[in-house]
Order: structure tokens, then C-alpha cells, then sequence
């Protein structure tokens, strides 16, 4: 029996939690749904069930683009996992100098659009490169290996976010206790802290495998012959307008990237368990070797990083590399570009937008998910909907948006049904860019809003109803004041991302706003790889602003709070 | 506080949306060259709002085709003829003879009754080559598509992709058009000298240029316009013929179609816009007396390959699958 | 001990599942005006579901609840008025100890005059006037534990409900915190209903405690009258440790150890020699009802303090005269 006390309250969050999951369904689910139809259907689009994939397999180079997609998604995310860990273990278990600086460094790819290191790479080690000469005649880095160390390039800060977390959020009794069993060195590292993290890495393993899977802007500038999935899907859809093929190439990069957000989430939950147990600070002990060793690595790794940054600064301010390398700024004047479409400032205000609509819908969505019970199936379905995007090319998102949002009518699969599609008008406004950047990358701040929420207690809400406190004051009054800094935080994940992202809203912007990064691909492709890099540094400093702004942010948030927050 | 900024916010991003009254064009040109042409525009009609939606053919050409049943753009303005002959053919362009299509040489618009797209100019495929890469591993400057097979030149050639570039597939109709059966004999022997096929049409220029790859079979335009950059390049046109293609405009079919849709044609194709043009092409769609473009053949009519878009158009599956089946390894 | 007798709220059938097993079943209870009722049972008996269904959090179950005579099943959480406390204190992290306070008076729509007096005078009673400024993570668990009483007692509720509220604190703490609730539940008569699985803090606060297991109700009396005469082996053994000798529940302290042979006394071979502090339990193995009886045995430390009970010792013990069975005395004499 349901007791009648049905309030105005209740309605409400049901009313919520409904249109936070109709949003996720919408948003997510269709337009994949839409891209399955696709693949069945023929141009006029009837249904030809699955000729598309025979055609596909006849003509496609499908067979060595798979190889080398996996080929490229392993090596690259074992190279990355093995120089993250070591970044993530130097500034967390030793006592190198300059943590927090080593920390931001490491962050500096997430700044840029893919094409910085294409570029970057092509003026290092390209056959014009300036250390080219040091190599051998046969060398290229034009193929296999140039992709790879793109890839690992780029989701470098991905895997060391994930693994400092892991490293730093689980108990230090372990390590105390090996001491105590004189357990040493590498044997220590080996034996307890490899297995502590097992589940950080396994996700770690898997964000990498995907991004570096479903990323088509670095093949593109550096593959040389070499073909992957992603590149597939371009050429059909950018190159012979067939999106029926393209949809098929997208849904074969979905599978890897779907199964291994179905491992990864697997892993995440197991995960838990560690996260839950409180974590000590570690108490540092001093280790002559260690210290020399991790700096040495630790300043490694940075001067690449910066080295990449720089040699695309360089690119930017010479007259015409390589043969004319006179300096010069005038690759920064963007106005002899107006008619690029682009505008640096609504770029921004779109970001800002983005991660402004990002980071409430995220964060109240989670909140939905993890402290409400009103609809449970809603709710864990759009748990689950959560979860997709992290396994979504962008591509295939902006392709699918296109074809979703832009049909005045949508049809019904085998019937013969045609409704309006109430979201059309929304084609070809800056809300669908919003709307495809929160999309984009929404399951990482899911995540970073889900484990802030899991750290407050479950029953502030039961408590303040008994206090006849409506749940709407207490989640203004209490969850989002202590969730500030994770909000801040997934606010400029969003900006961030918003920035540098291509390969969806390339397809989406609109004759009134073109984001800076899309113009990046025009200018490369005309020559103007100096305009292209200028371009890149500008968004990279863009970002690293946003960064100073939110770090400054944290401090004085830190001070205010320093009374009440344990954490 | 806080309100006042987030109203400021949201106000500058309704300002990114579109209005009704604007005119869009969706367009491939060249960024550097549209604004240019757009000032002669806004000079004879002040009073047309207009916005430029501009990428590369491929961009542009998926854009267009997904809004196939809700279009944005109102007409398209210098967009491949074969792009443009896939949308006839899917019915999504409206017909429109604009004033002075008579001008217009015949192998250069759509020749249905009320024409369907009318070109501006033409563009020809065409041989970069780096001279300071050259010279320093003392090569011979090729001329012809035959010269390319030298094995010299191994590793140092880079061409589009025809299954991934427009330009890659003119390249290919061009080559068949001359060589006919024996095209694939060709291009199996160019294969073992090609370093890399591009995805987009203008990158084998631009490697020419930088000396990445110091021969690249690209398009005239792109090379002309990378030497006028500064750097050593060479355009070469093959002594073969160069295959070509068409840029022209077309109107979209949709519900209301705009009165400012018209004069825009119009505009586009006369005599004032076409002087402008043939400043950046060698050769422009109607026959009014212009200078010759530096970098180009003096008679650049001379050097394109007798070529039927449509014929083109429609020779691309069988071509493409072709290629599949002779260089797949 | 009840100030008096009568019935503020009643429960009456009710049951919750969850999925296909039961929460509660069939519950049927009385709770008095001003008394202090204790739930005991062992986690996940369903304490904290009936805790939950009276504050109103609950929504989906059967049967009724009833305050002086009227269904209340439909009355949301806050117009209830009654005032709830956690196990895991549930304080606002980011408000003052005030703050907290006059989150709970505001939301009740106190007057603003009356407010501040009202926070002065809960203060004061839960000894908290001095941490009025500070945050929760500024305050020792005992001290957060007694700010989250002071905000539900604040909106001077009609009946107070605490779930386990003593559970996370420390053993000294505990009894410290176990005297002050009492004697603030006498100052201020609120009826209150507390949960826990811990049967001395039970007995010891209680005027009456209802003894629940699989999510049923077994047995509801004062604490010494449930000590003393429980209704079944599983509440004789949840409230202390019990014997069951031939269906004869015996209390460890009850089994004397005995220097000699005689009438009604058994051998048994220690098997394990526990010390705890005032007293020692001793697990014997006895054969008095079968072969592997085990007997516990607990002795005050002052008593027998020349013997040291060591494993595989055999040692004599007596078994209180009143509840040995015929059995056993024939067995013996
Ligand atoms: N939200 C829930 N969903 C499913 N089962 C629940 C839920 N809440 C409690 N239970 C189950 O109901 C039983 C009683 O829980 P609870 O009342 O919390 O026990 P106690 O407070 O006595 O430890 C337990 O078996 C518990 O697992
Ligand atoms: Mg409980």
C-alpha cells in the first residue's frame, strides 16, 4: 500500500529526476539510435538491413585499420600508463621538490587541441625536423609510431589525474605495515603498491585505450599511410558524403570503446571499496636514490611536455618555417582571418555557456542519482546513460547530432509512422554546440560530482525533512556549499574540453560562431601551419588562465572553508 | 553582481544564433580570398544581411547533404560541381538561370533548362614541387605524371586520397581520362614511389612547400597561392593535361527561398565578381576578357583534359572500388 | 518510572518489504507519553526501517500509525514535529553549531525574536554554550553528537527519534553522553524512541525496551523484567550471555564454582580462560547434557583468586537450586 502523502515535493523531484533522464535519453541515447538506423538504411533512407556493412567490407580497408587501431590504443596506453604512474608516484610518494608546479605541468596537454602535437611532432621529428637529421635516412615518424606517441601524448594527464587519485586516496596503513616487514624498493612497489592501485590502473588502461581509439585529429596530421578506425570514418563521411558507410565504420569503433566501458565500469565499482577507506597522510620517509631518481624522471617528462609546448610557440612566431625563420606576431593577427568565421571571444562565451549548463546539469543529475529514491528504473537508467559518453567518438557524435536534430520528421523503425521532431529548431543554434560540448564530456564530471556527493552524508536530507526543511533548501543550502570546489572543478573540465574540441562541433557550428579550434583544421590545410599553431598556443593560454583563475578561486575558497572542511 | 555577468553571457551567445532575414552562404573558397569578393557584394547591395559559412569542400559538402531535409544555407557559393552534381541528383537544389548566364561557357554550368549550378571558376590539378628539396638531392624537376614513376622520387611524393578528398578523386579521373585501361598499371607503379595519400586535397601542397615531402600532386590554385607565401615551390601541370574541376554556385530548394537568394547569384556570376575572381584563378566559367594569373599556363583552357563532370560524377563508385582492389595490399 | 500512562503513538500491523523479504513484520506496539522506549535487535532486524516509518521517510508499507488516535501515515516528515538524530550525527559540515540550530527553528518558521533564546536555552541544556561558533569538524564526536540533539530537540518536538545515536562514539564517551541524554529526556519529557543494538546502553536508559529480531517484534517489557524473565532463548541471549541447560535458561554469573563434590555439582574441563576486567569468563565443558555440553561460567575476580583455571583443568561447579531441573537432580543425588 503507498501511502497518499503525494506532496508537491514529491511531484517535483520525480518531475526532475524524469527530465534530467528524458535530457541524457534525448541527448545520448537517440542520436546513437538515429546512427544505428542509418548503417540499415540506404541514402533515401529505407531500410536495407545490412548491406552497408557487406559494401563496407568489400571496399573498406576495414581489416588493417582494426590492427592498427589496436594496435595504436594498446601500445599507446601502456606507454602513457608506465611515464603517468611514474609522474603520479613522484608527486605523491616522494619527496621531490615543486609538487604542485610538476602537477600543473603534467596537465598542459589536456590545454591543447590534438593538432599542437601533430605539429609540434612534424617540426621535431617530421623529415624536415630539427632532430631529424640525428636519425637514421629511414626514419619517418609519419605512421605507426608518429600516432602513437601523439595518442600517448594526449592522454597522458588523463591517465596521471586518474592515477594520482588512486595513489593518493588509499590507505598508507599497507605501507607502514611493509616497512615494519623490512620490505624494500622496487619489491614494495611490486608487492603492495601495484595491487593497492589494480583498479586505478585497469581505468586508467581503458580511458586511455578509448580516447586514444575514438581520436582522429592526430592520425590525420601524422598516420602517413597508416589508416586506423577513426581516420575510416572520416573518409566516408568527409570525403564521399556516404554516411550510411560512415555510420557502419562509427558503430565498429563503438564495440572496443563500448566493451571497454563495460570493464571499466566494472573496475570503478570495485574501485569503490578502496576510496571508502580513509586515507591517511603518508608519512614520507627520506631515500637518497628515490629522490635523485624521481627528480631525474619527474624533470624528464616535464621538459618534453614544455619542450612540445614551446616548439609550437616557435612555430607560431616564425615567418615560414623551415626556410624563412625570422620571428615575427603577426601569426597572432587573427582579424586578417575574419572571414575563418572564428571569434576568440564568443568562443570563450560559448565554453563558458558550456561549462556554465555542464557543470549544473552534471552535478545536480549526479545528485539525483545517488541521493534520491523517488524513480528508481529513471534513475538508474540514466545512471547507466551516464556512463556512454566517455566511449563516444566526438565524430560520431557531431554526425549523429546532425543527423538526429536537423530531420523536421523523425520516422518510427519498421512502422510506417512519422512524428515532428519537436527539437529541430535547435539545429544550427549555438545551443546544439552547448549541448553536443556537455554531452561530450559529461561522464567525467558525472564521476567527479558522484564521488563529492559520496563523501556527504546520506542522511542530511532525511534529517532536514524531519526538520521540515524542503529538499530544494538543503541541496542550495548545504550540498552545493560543501561541493563547491568538485563544481569549480568540473566547471573548468568543461571550459577546457570546450576549448580545444574539433571533432564534434565541426560539424555543428553555425554561420554566426565558429569555435577557434575548428578554424585550427582550415588554417593547416591551407599552409597556414604557423596561423594553425598560433591558433593552438592561444587556446592552450586560454586554458592556462582558466586554470590560474580557478586555482586562485580554490585558494581563497580554501580559506573561507579552512574552518569547516576536512578535506 | 553575478546576474549582471551571467545576462551579459547569455546575451553574447544568443548573439552566436541566426536570424530569419539573414542570407546564408555556405561556401568553400578560400578563406583569404572571400573577403575580397564579399566587399564587391555588399558595395552593389548594402541592404543584404549576410553570413559566410565556410570549410573545406568535404565539410561543406556533409554539412549540406545532412541538411538535406531541413537546409540552413540559402545558396552555395563555389562548392565543387561534383558535390553539387550529388545534390541535383538527390533533387535538393532548385533551379535559377541568373542574369548573364549566357556568359557563362557551356562546359561550365549545368546545361538542364533552367540551369541548376552555374561554375565561377575552374581549378586544375597540378604538380608542387619543393626546388630547394630537390636541388639538394639534385632531382630532376618532373613535368609530366610519367616522370613521377622514376624511382628517385621514391618516398617523396604524396597525393590525396580520391576516397577521402575531392582533389584525390579529380586527380584519379584526370589520370584515367588520359590513360584509360591503363591507369591502374600506372598507379600501381606511382604507388611504390607515393609516401603517403593525404586526407585533404591542399596537404600534398603544403608538404611540397615545407619540404616534408618536396613533390605533391595537388591543385594549381593551392600551389600558386603557397608560392606567393613565400615559399620555394614550382607548379607544375602535368604534360598529360591536368583533370579539373568546377566551383559553382547553386540554390537551395527549400520552402521560401529568400529574394536576396537571387540577387546573390546574380551578383556571384557577373562581370564585376568574375574580374575578381580570375585575380586568384587562372580560369574563370564566363567568357569576358581577364589577364592572365601568374603561375599559370598562358593558356590555361589549353592544358585541362576534355572532361564531363557529370560523366565524372558518375564514374566514382567504379573508380573508387577499383582503386580498393589494385592498391589494397 | 513513566510520568504517565497515556498512549501518544500507535503502531498498528505494520509490515514493510523490501523485494521479497520482509523489513518489518506485523508490528504491533504502543509508545506512552514522556516515556524513554528503546528498539533492541541485532542489525538489520528492521530498528532503523520502524524508526524511519514513524519520522514519516518511509512511505510504501502496511498498516497504520497512529498519534493520540489519528493516522498520521499521510502527514509528511516535517509537519509531524517530531525530531530525529543519526548515528552519523548529520550535522551541516559548512554551518555553525547556531547555524545548524537555526537552519532546524527556521524551517519550523520560529519567530526571529524567539529564535536566539531558544538556541541560548537548548545550548545550555546539552552543554554546548561555548562551541556555539564553532563547525562540526571543530568538535569531538561526543560533542557532535550532542549538537545534533540540541537541533532536534530545538523545534521542541513531540516525540524524539534517535537512530543509534551513540553507536560511532567511543566507550568512554559513550557513557558519558548515555547519562546527559537521560537526564535531558527527564528535564524536558519529551517521548523518545531510541535504537540500538547495544542491550546494556538498552537497559540502562530505558523505560521500556522492545526486543526485535527478523524484522518481528518478541518481546516488550521493562528492562529488568526482559533481563530476568525473557521470553525466549534468543532475547535470554541478545540481553547478556545465557546457558540453555535442558531448556533452563541460566545466567554465567548464576553458575557458582564449587571447591567440593556434592549434591547438584558438576565436573567440567575449562577449555578457554578469559579475563575481563571484573570479572573472568570461563567456557567449561561439562557433560551434563550431553557429552560436549559447554557451560559459561563468569567469576567476579575477587572471588577464587588462589585458583588460575587453566585449560584442561577439571574443576566443580553448582547450578542455582531453583531453576535445575527434576532431570539433573535425579541424575545427581
Ligand atoms: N533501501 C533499502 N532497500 C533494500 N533493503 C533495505 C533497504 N533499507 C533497509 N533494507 C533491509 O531491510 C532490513 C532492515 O534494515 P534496517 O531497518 O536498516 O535494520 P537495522 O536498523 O535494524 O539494522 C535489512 O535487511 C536491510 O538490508
Ligand atoms: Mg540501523
Amino acid at each position: 500500500m503507498l501511502k497518499s502523502n503525494f506532496s508537491l515535493q514529491k511531484t517535483f523531484l520525480s518531475l526532475m529526476i524524469l527530465s534530467m533522464f528524458l535530457f541524457l535519453f534525448i541527448f545520448i541515447a537517440i542520436p546513437i539510435i538515429k546512427l544505428l538506423l542509418t548503417s540499415l538504411s540506404d541514402p533515401q533512407g529505407s531500410f536495407v538491413g545490412f548491406e552497408n556493412f557487406k559494401e563496407y567490407f568489400r571496399q573498406g580497408e576495414f581489416r588493417t585499420s582494426l590492427v592498427n587501431s589496436l594496435i595504436v590504443s594498446f601500445s599507446s596506453s601502456i606507454i602513457s600508463i608506465t611515464l603517468a604512474l611514474g609522474f603520479a608516484f613522484a608527486t605523491t610518494r616522494t619527496n621531490i621538490k615543486f609538487k604542485a608546479v610538476l602537477k600543473s605541468i603534467a596537465m598542459i596537454p589536456l590545454f591543447a587541441p590534438t593538432m599542437l602535437y601533430g605539429i609540434s611532432l612534424i617540426y621535431l621529428f617530421g623529415n624536415q625536423g630539427i632532430f631529424t637529421k640525428f636519425f637514421s635516412d629511414s626514419f619517418s615518424i609519419y605512421g605507426l609510431w608518429g600516432i602513437i606517441i601523439a595518442e600517448s601524448f594526449y592522454i597522458f594527464p588523463h591517465l596521471f589525474l586518474i592515477l594520482y587519485v588512486s595513489l593518493r586516496s588509499y590507505d598508507s596503513s599497507l605501507y607502514e605495515a611493509a616497512d615494519m616487514m623490512n620490505a624494500r624498493g622496487m619489491k614494495k612497489f611490486i608487492k603492495i603498491t601495484l595491487p593497492s592501485i589494480k583498479y586505478g590502473l585497469i581505468t586508467a588502461f581503458f580511458v586511455g585505450f578509448t580516447l586514444s581509439l575514438t581520436d582522429f585529429g592526430a592520425p590525420k596530421i601524422i598516420g602517413g599511410r597508416t589508416n586506423v578506425l577513426a581516420t575510416e570514418v572520416s573518409k566516408y563521411i568527409l570525403g564521399q558524403q556516404n554516411f550510411q558507410i560512415g555510420a557502419v565504420a562509427s558503430l565498429f569503433l563503438l564495440i572496443p570503446a563500448g566493451l571497454s566501458f563495460f570493464i571499466e565500469n566494472l573496475a570503478s565499482k570495485r574501485q569503490k571499496a578502496f576510496y571508502s577507506h580513509g586515507s591517511k597522510n603518508f608519512e614520507l620517509r627520506k631515500n637518497k636514490f628515490r629522490f635523485v631518481f624521481f627528480t631525474i624522471f619527474a624533470v624528464f617528462i616535464s621538459v618534453i611536455i614544455i619542450g612540445f609546448l614551446s616548439v609550437s610557440i616557435f612555430a607560431s612566431v616564425t615567418t615560414l618555417w623551415p626556410y624563412n625563420l625570422k620571428l615575427t606576431l603577426s601569426n597572432y593577427d587573427f582579424s586578417r582571418f575574419n572571414m575563418g568565421g572564428f571569434n576568440v571571444w564568443k568562443t570563450i562565451i560559448v565554453a563558458l555557456v558550456s561549462a556554465f549548463f555542464g557543470s549544473i546539469i552534471c552535478f545536480t543529475n549526479a545528485y539525483l542519482i545517488q541521493k534520491e529514491k523517488a524513480l528508481l528504473p529513471f534513475q538508474k537508467a540514466s545512471r547507466l546513460l551516464s556512463m556512454i559518453p566517455m566511449a563516444l567518438p566526438g565524430l560520431v557524435l557531431g554526425i549523429s547530432y546532425i543527423l538526429f536534430f536537423n530531420s523536421p520528421t523523425l520516422s518510427i523503425p519498421f512502422t510506417n509512422i512519422k512524428i515532428p521532431n519537436a527539437l529541430a529548431f535547435l539545429y544550427g543554434t549555438p545551443v546544439i554546440i552547448v549541448i553536443a560540448n556537455i554531452v561530450h564530456f559529461y561522464s567525467v564530471p558525472y564521476l567527479t560530482s558522484t564521488s563529492a556527493l559520496k563523501k556527504i552524508d546520506s542522511n542530511f536530507q532525511a534529517a532536514a525533512q524531519t526538520m521540515n526543511a524542503s529538499k530544494l533548501t538543503v541541496f542550495f543550502k548545504v550540498f552545493i556549499p560543501i561541493s563547491l570546489p568538485s563544481l569549480l572543478e568540473i566547471f573548468v573540465y568543461f571550459f577546457t574540453n570546450s576549448m580545444v574540441t574539433i571533432s564534434a562541433v565541426i560539424f555543428l557550428y553555425t554561420a554566426n560562431f565558429k569555435p577557434m579550434s575548428v578554424a585550427i583544421i582550415g588554417m593547416e590545410e591551407s599552409g597556414n601551419i604557423a596561423v594553425a599553431a598560433a591558433l593552438s598556443v592561444s587556446i592552450v593560454f586560454i586554458n592556462i588562465f582558466a586554470r590560474l583563475i580557478y586555482i586562485g578561486l580554490t585558494r581563497l575558497l580554501n580559506i573561507k572553508r579552512k574552518k569547516w572542511d576536512k578535506f | 553582481m553575478k546576474k549582471i555577468v551571467f545576462f551579459i553571457m547569455m546575451l553574447a551567445f544568443i548573439s552566436c544564433s541566426n536570424d530569419n532575414q539573414t542570407l546564408i552562404i555556405y561556401t568553400a573558397l578560400e578563406n583569404d580570398i572571400i573577403p575580397a569578393y564579399i566587399d564587391d557584394f555588399h558595395k552593389n547591395y548594402p541592404e543584404i544581411k549576410y553570413k559566410i559559412v565556410r570549410d573545406s569542400t568535404g565539410i561543406i559538402a556533409s554539412k549540406i547533404l545532412a541538411e538535406k531535409d531541413n537546409p540552413t544555407a540559402d545558396v552555395i557559393w563555389g562548392l565543387a560541381a561534383t558535390s553539387l552534381i550529388q545534390f541535383q541528383e538527390q533533387e535538393m537544389l532548385e533551379g535559377y538561370a541568373p542574369k548573364g548566364i549566357e556568359k557563362i561557357k557551356p562546359q561550365f554550368k549545368d546545361n538542364s533548362a533552367t540551369p541548376q549550378w552555374a561554375g565561377i571558376d575552374a581549378w586544375m590539378t597540378a604538380i608542387v614541387v619543393n626546388t630547394i628539396e630537390l636541388e639538394k638531392r639534385a632531382l630532376p624537376t618532373p613535368s609530366s605524371y610519367q616522370d613521377l614513376l622514376d624511382p628517385r622520387y621514391k618516398g617523396l611524393i604524396t597525393m590525396p586520397h580520391p576516397a577521402s578528398s575531392g582533389t584525390g578523386y579529380l586527380i584519379l579521373y584526370g589520370i584515367f581520362s588520359t590513360m584509360g585501361e591503363n591507369t591502374w598499371e600506372y598507379l600501381k607503379e606511382l604507388d611504390k614511389n607515393i609516401a603517403e595519400y593525404t586526407h585533404s586535397g591542399s596537404k600534398p601542397a603544403t608538404s611540397a612547400g615545407t619540404g616534408e615531402y618536396p613533390i605533391g600532386i595537388s591543385f594549381g590554385f593551392r600551389g600558386v597561392s603557397l608560392k606567393k607565401m613565400g615559399m620555394p615551390v614550382e607548379v607544375i601541370f602535368p604534360q598529360e593535361g591536368s583533370g579539373w574541376e568546377l566551383e559553382a554556385n547553386a540554390l537551395i530548394k527549400k520552402a521560401e527561398i529568400k529574394e536576396s537568394a537571387y540577387k546573390f547569384l546574380d551578383w556571384a556570376i557577373s562581370d564585376s565578381a568574375m574580374q575578381l575572381y580570375s585575380k586568384n584563378y587562372a580560369i574563370i566559367a564566363s567568357d569576358i576578357q581577364v589577364e592572365n594569373v601568374e603561375g599559370f599556363p598562358v593558356d590555361p583552357l589549353a592544358q585541362m583534359l576534355n572532361i564531363d563532370l557529370k560523366e565524372s560524377a558518375g564514374a566514382k563508385t567504379t573508380l573508387l572500388s577499383n582503386w580498393n582492389s589494385v592498391l589494397k595490399k | 518510572m513513566m510520568k504517565a500512562n497515556k498512549n501518544l503513538i500507535q503502531i498498528e500491523n505494520v509490515s514493510k518489504k523490501y523485494g521479497n523479504t520482509f523489513a518489518l513484520k506485523n508490528i504491533n506496539l504502543e509508545i506512552f507519553e514522556g516515556e524513554f522506549l528503546c528498539l533492541l535487535g541485532p542489525s538489520g532486524c528492521g530498528k532503523s526501517t520502524l524508526l524511519r516509518i514513524l519520522a514519516g521517510l518511509e512511505t510504501n508499507y502496511d498498516g497504520k500509525i497512529l498519534k493520540n488516535g489519528k493516522e498520521i501515515d499521510a502527514i509528511e516528515p516535517g509537519k509531524r514535529k517530531f525530531g530525529m538524530v543519526f548515528q552519523s550525527y548529520s550535522l551541516f559540515p559548512n554551518m555553525s553549531v547556531e547555524k545548524n540550530i537555526e537552519f532546524a527553528l527556521k524551517a519550523f518558521k520560529y519567530e526571529k525574536q524567539k529564535i536566539n533564546a531558544k538556541i541560548e536555552s537548548v545550548l545550555e541544556l546539552t552543554n554546548l554554550l561555548e562551541h556555539r561558533k564553532k563547525f562540526p569538524n571543530q568538535l569531538s564526536g561526543g560533542q557532535q553528537q550532542r549538537v545534533a540533539l540540541a537541533r532536534a530537540i530545538a523545534p521542541e518536538p513531540t516525540v524524539l527519534l534517535l537512530d543509534e545515536p551513540l553507536s560511532a562514539l567511543d566507550f568512554k564517551v559513550r557513557e558519558e553522553l548515555r547519562q546527559q541524554l537521560k537526564k535531558i529526556q527527564r528535564d524536558i519529557g519529551v517521548t523518545t524512541i531510541m535504537v540500538t543494538h547495544d542491550q546494556e546502553e538498552a537497559l540502562s536508559l530505558a523505560d521500556r525496551v522492545a526486543v526485535m529480531n527478523h524484522a518481528e517484534l518478541v518481546q516488550i517489557s521493562t528492562p529488568e523484567e526482559i533481563y530476568r524473565n525473557p521470553k525466549s532463548f534468543f532475547v535470554a541471549n541478545f540481553i547478556g550471555t545465557m546457558n540453555n541447560i535442558y531448556n533452563k535458561f541460566i545466567r554465567p554469573e548464576d553458575v557458582k564454582i564449587s571447591d567440593k563434590k556434592g549434591c547438584n555439582t558438576h565436573s567440567g574441563i575449562v577449555i578457554s580462560n578469559e579475563f575481563r576486567g571484573f570479572y573472568r569468563r570461563i567456557k567449561l565443558k561439562s557433560e551434563i547434557e550431553n557429552e560436549k555440553k559447554e557451560i559459561i561460567v563468569d567469576i567476579p575476580i575477587f572471588h577464587h583468586q588462589d585458583r588460575s583455571f587453566n585449560e584442561g583443568e577439571s574443576i566443580h561447579f553448582n547450578l542455582p537450586q531453583e531453576v535445575v531441573s527434576e532431570q539433573i537432580k535425579e541424575r545427581i543425588c
